[in-house]
């Protein structure tokens, strides 16, 4: 394997694990905020 | 703020730090030159070198809020010191992954033990320590001190980590001498990493202050029985 193809998969697999993280929060952040709603809580 | 005004200002933040991301990744690969000793390699440096910085910053605020739990005893300093923790524990895995990608195309060798990368290792474990020990306390006062002292404990590889290529023989570079072009990718990265790092920082502790408790996952992982202690 060439040294670029290295350093595509570094930027791939980090960007990427960094991108799934923030997504994963933010999906979480949603439910619990439809949580809180349902309780009647903050709007 | 109203909330609608928070949500925008979140809005917009997230779109800025993408579009940071795509300028810095249009830099790299259309005006970075090509280091002459290294070769294409060495372009991982640009992701590698701001996210290690992240990670000592996510580890310091993980242990200024544990300092701050223990003076004050107020929830929200253990909900940051968590969620920073729980960070930090992201970015050292993007640290640990770019480097041996690195590692593997300049030294041909995926991983050595020396001093830098074994604390770096340590320093990753420790922080998974310090999630899976908060997953396994009920108690809510008590998880916060334990998580408290040992945050305190945990932030003590840090300095071994930057010290260590320094006051040991070691194969991994110390400084290294950047041509302008190369500064400015620098640059052009810690930009949007900080910006990444400080918003999950920021979005985490939220997350973790509407739930009342601990994340029910690990980044995408199953929740331990014990929930409740991110």
């Amino acid at each position: 394997m060439t040294s670029a193809n290295y350093v595509i998969i570094a930027y791939a697999v980090g960007l990427g694990l960094l991108a799934f993280c923030a997504a994963k929060l933010w999906i979480d952040l949603r439910a619990a905020g439809r949580k809180t709603r349902g309780r009647g809580g903050v709007s | 703020m109203s909330t609608a005004g928070t949500n925008i200002f979140v809005r917009i933040y997230w779109a800025a730090t993408v579009a940071m991301f795509a300028l810095a990744l249009a830099v790299l690969f259309t005006y970075t030159p090509t280091e002459s000793t290294m070769g294409p390699i060495q372009k991982i440096f640009y992701l590698h070198l701001p996210i290690a910085i992240s990670t000592f910053i996510a580890c310091m605020v993980s242990f200024i809020a544990s300092i701050g739990y223990l003076s004050t005893r107020k929830t929200e300093w253990d909900e940051l010191a968590a969620a920073s923790a729980w960070v930090a524990v992201q970015l050292c895995s993007v640290v640990l992954i770019t480097g041996m990608l690195w590692a593997r195309g300049a030294w041909g060798l995926w991983w050595t033990w020396s001093p830098r990368l074994t604390f770096s290792l340590v320093l990753w474990l420790l922080y998974v320590v310090y999630l899976m020990i908060r997953m396994s306390i009920e108690s809510t006062e008590r998880r916060a001190i334990v998580g408290a002292v040992y945050g305190l404990i945990a932030f003590l590889d840090v300095p071994l980590v930057y010290l260590s290529v320094r006051l040991m023989p070691d194969m991994h570079p110390t400084s290294v001498e950047l041509a302008w072009p190369m500064k400015l990718t620098l640059m052009a990265w810690f930009v949007p990493v900080f910006m990444l790092a400080g918003g999950l920082i920021a979005a985490k502790t939220v997350l973790n202050r509407r739930q009342g408790e601990p994340s029910p996952s690990v980044a995408g992982f199953p929740a331990f029985p014990a929930r409740g202690a991110l």
